[in-house]
């Protein structure tokens, strides 16, 4: 019997695995509902075989593990989801600023002549441009998804599809970010001062994208989650 | 339907006295008189999602059977928020009333609803 009911744990803990820490304490609290659950179901009951009968019944109406953490897996991609937009619309915000500094604090790129630099300034500015564009439709798309979004297809394409234009705008907001460094380390390093304001928020700029690459990438692990456990 | 209620059921199980997952669903089935026969794994979920919203809180305790226990303790946040879906299921609950006695051929017309009228 004991046998079943760590069988049913460890489903339940290999299925919340997107999130180690949720998984352990899920499964912590769902031992302990259990053994309430079965204390209450075997009162009376006499043999090992009603009390394995118990089990099952205990089992069948606390529901299948996989449904279970699919729901935890919607509630750790909601939370996630909004932490993810608010670091985006700071690292946009950084990123933008950044460009302003260099500008205002640098040489300008275009003074240079040199066609490379000419190069990675359009891209700079181009790709950023393409990830606040991405970046919002993206949001936009996920936004009306989080209104309705109980198992519905609909809202379910349209969750995924605002995700996924989340992680392509990231990578135009990286290739901006690259950019951006390749054009103002050199200029940092040939400036004889007034550079702490554009290294400031280079860096910054550098920590912010990298926050936010890993939350895109917990986002996906958790979307893929809900995907497998409950679409 | 049900389903859209949860988190009112939840907290309003929570209302009186602190407790874990399994006391609440025995709750909600003791003072729905068997009606809310909840699929009891949902619960858990509805807790967690309380927790982020700050309507509930929780800490570790261990059960009489030496396993670690989970108690939810409603908050002042919650219990606001238990106010405000008390407020709007009256308004419903007294809408879908109206509805159906004017429905009702044996009901009587024009006297209005059996209770008081804002």
């Amino acid at each position: 019997m004991a046998d079943a009911l760590e069988a049913y744990l460890d489903a339940l803990g290999e299925a919340l695995r997107f999130d180690p820490q949720l998984a352990e304490r899920v499964v912590d609290e769902v031992a302990d509902h259990l053994d309430c659950a079965l204390a209450a179901e075997t009162r009376g009951a006499g043999s090992a075989g009603d009390a394995e009968a118990a089990l099952a019944r205990v089992i069948a109406r606390f529901g299948a593990p996989q449904r279970i953490a699919g729901q935890f897996a919607l509630l750790a991609l909601e939370t996630n989801a909004d932490r993810l937009w608010r670091l985006a619309a700071l690292t946009a915000a950084v990123a933008f600023a950044a460009m302003r500094l260099r500008e205002l604090h640098l040489d300008p790129v275009e003074a240079a002549g040199d066609g490379l630099a000419t190069a990675a300034l359009a891209l700079d500015r181009g790709a950023f441009i393409a990830a606040l564009a991405l970046g919002l439709w993206g949001w936009r798309l996920a936004r009306d998804a989080s209104r309705s979004w109980r198992p519905d297809p609909r809202g379910w394409r349209r969750l995924f599809a605002g995700l996924r234009l989340s992680a392509l705008a990231l990578g135009a907001l990286m290739l901006s970010v690259a950019a951006d460094t390749a054009l103002t380390l050199p200029r940092l390093i040939e400036a004889a001062g007034g550079v702490l304001w554009p290294a400031a928020a280079l860096t910054v700029e550098i920590a912010l994208v990298l926050a936010l690459a890993i939350a895109v990438s917990r986002s996906r692990e958790q979307a893929a989650a809900v995907r497998r456990l409950l679409v | 339907m049900l389903k859209g209620h949860l988190d009112a059921i939840v907290l309003a199980a929570l209302a009186g006295e602190p407790a874990h997952g399994y006391a609440i669903i025995e709750e909600i089935r003791r003072r729905s008189g068997g009606v809310f026969n909840l699929p009891e794994g949902t619960v858990y979920p509805a807790l967690h999602r309380l927790e982020k919203a700050g309507a509930v809180n929780s800490d570790w305790t261990t059960a009489p059977n030496g396993r670690r226990r989970r108690v939810y303790t409603l908050t002042p946040q919650g219990r606001a928020s238990l106010d405000h879906h008390r407020d709007v299921w009256r308004d419903f609950a007294r809408a879908i009333d109206t509805m159906m006695a004017s429905g009702d051929p044996g009901a009587p017309l024009g006297d209005g609803p059996p209770w008081p009228t804002r």
